[in-house]
């Protein structure tokens, strides 16, 4: 029987009638900026980071690394705000992740932005669990939405460069991520296809208020379950994931089932009813807490 | 009015401890929403699902859900009754769960069967709910659930 993996990290509090979280606080993010971003692309203007724990210095982020350890998180995310070049400055936080990791025992991922070399293997001496990119596929996009002085190009050579290194990356991708429309994302997905990826999420542009595209419409289903299908299509043995950010409510009951329709491998956060549309479907369900990049695959035995 | 930094709870209001629903007793009926500690913790709602007029719910039993930045997950009864009532506004605006929580945020109300046997869990009283705010602001903090510090 085939498996589909359910995740429910403690990024939020989650409960519905087929399934909830025994932790909470099992996965937490945290922003090495607080709440500042020098780009403020305009589908998040920095509001995102503003659900995350501020950790701006390495001290502090070990500090908060220990508390949250205490209280029984498992997992961390470290992500901030980049910087001009559209890269997280992480490099003065390599030390204090590899203590997070080795010391806290923390599963450490880490949101990087573009990756140089030189922040590659600064990642791989951190020990990290896995890095998390946004691949872009339109130039258009990478200008007009993160007002940003790069082409996919640089997309590539961060994927080049975390390969390099062998640290595990998990590429995402935001469907509909230029003003609700999908113009990049088949590129995204052929530029993934030429690296050693073993998993894919792929999230749906989500309007975020006091953004420039709080009034922006998603992408419509039937956009969405193309896309879906060409992802599947394109990367067969790859695991592909329906991750955290997308739209709410009845859309999301909707693009749920569609993720199911296309045969990809998990969804994070189901909608109510999800999971018993995947067990009407023949399908396995597999409960994680974990962050759905790096948990184990439903395509293995790992599990 | 007990109060944490930005966060007051009124002292008329009776709070579940756990969900942070409050009730509002309005003759025989209970007028809720969520407090202003809840919607701190749950972040901007998004979507909001209430059962119908008519229906009867349980204390301790799910009336709607919610889907918000950090919180996806049902909204418990805090009394037992009838649904005579639900606010088609917030449905329409979830947002207003976190800018008028008190006000035009509020779900429900409830043609209330036994109030005053439902109460005796729900924390009242000036002392009681400062007191009960204070640890649950700590013990947030301490596990991260609150993303600002």
């Amino acid at each position: 029987m085939r498996k589909i993996n359910f995740y429910a990290p403690g990024l939020k509090r989650y409960e519905t009638s087929e399934l909830s979280q025994k932790n909470a606080h099992s996965f937490m993010p945290v922003s090495i900026t607080g709440s500042d971003c020098t780009l403020n692309c305009d589908h998040c203007n920095g509001e995102l980071l503003k659900f995350m724990r501020p950790a701006k210095t390495p001290e502090r982020l070990l500090q908060i690394c220990q508390t949250l350890a205490k209280n029984g998180t498992k997992g961390i995310l470290i992500s901030g705000g980049c910087d001009s070049a559209g890269r997280v400055p992480l490099r003065e936080f390599f030390d204090s992740m590899r203590m997070v990791k080795q010391t806290l025992g923390l599963n450490v991922i880490v949101h990087t932005g573009l990756v140089d070399r030189e922040m590659a293997k600064g990642l791989k001496h951190a020990d990290i669990d896995g890095a998390l990119i946004d691949i872009i596929g339109s130039d258009r996009t990478i200008k007009d939405v993160y007002h940003l002085d790069a082409t996919t190009l640089d997309y590539e050579q961060s994927l080049a460069n975390l390969n390099a290194c062998e640290i595990p990356v998990v590429p995402h991708i935001v469907i509909g991520l230029h003003y609700g429309k999908i113009i990049g994302e088949e590129n995204a997905l052929a530029i993934i296809s030429r690296f050693k990826i073993k998993t894919l999420v792929l999230v749906i542009l989500t309007p975020l208020l006091n953004t420039k595209m709080e009034n922006v419409i998603p992408p419509p289903p039937e956009e969405v379950k193309d896309f879906f299908r060409k992802a599947r299509n394109m990367l067969p043995d790859v695991q592909i994931i329906l991750g955290c950010a997308r739209p709410m409510g009845e859309y999301k009951e909707q693009v749920d089932k569609l993720a199911i329709d296309t045969a990809l491998n998990g969804i994070a956060f189901p909608a109510e009813g999800i999971v018993s549309y995947a067990r009407d479907n023949g399908l396995k369900p597999i409960f994680m807490e974990s962050c759905c990049g790096f948990a184990p695959s439903a395509m293995s035995n790992e599990q | 009015m007990a109060k944490h930094e930005e966060i007051f709870l009124p002292d008329d209001l009776y709070y579940d401890r756990k969900d942070h629903l409050w009730a509002k007793l309005e003759g025989g009926k209970v007028r809720v929403g969520l407090d202003m500690f809840g919607q701190k913790a749950a972040g901007t709602a998004a979507y909001i699902k209430i059962l119908p007029v008519g229906k009867t719910v349980q204390k301790t039993r799910a009336f709607g859900s919610l889907e918000a930045g950090k919180y996806i997950g049902p909204l418990k009864a805090p009394v037992t009754g009838k649904i005579v009532e639900i606010n088609n506004e917030v449905i329409a605006n979830p947002r207003l769960v976190n800018t008028d929580p008190y006000g035009k945020g509020w779900f429900v109300i409830i043609e209330s069967a036994n109030f005053d046997n439902d109460i005796h869990d729900l924390v009242h009283g000036a002392e009681n709910i400062q007191a009960w705010l204070d640890a649950e602001y700590k013990d947030y903090m301490e596990k991260g659930l609150f993303a600002e510090e």
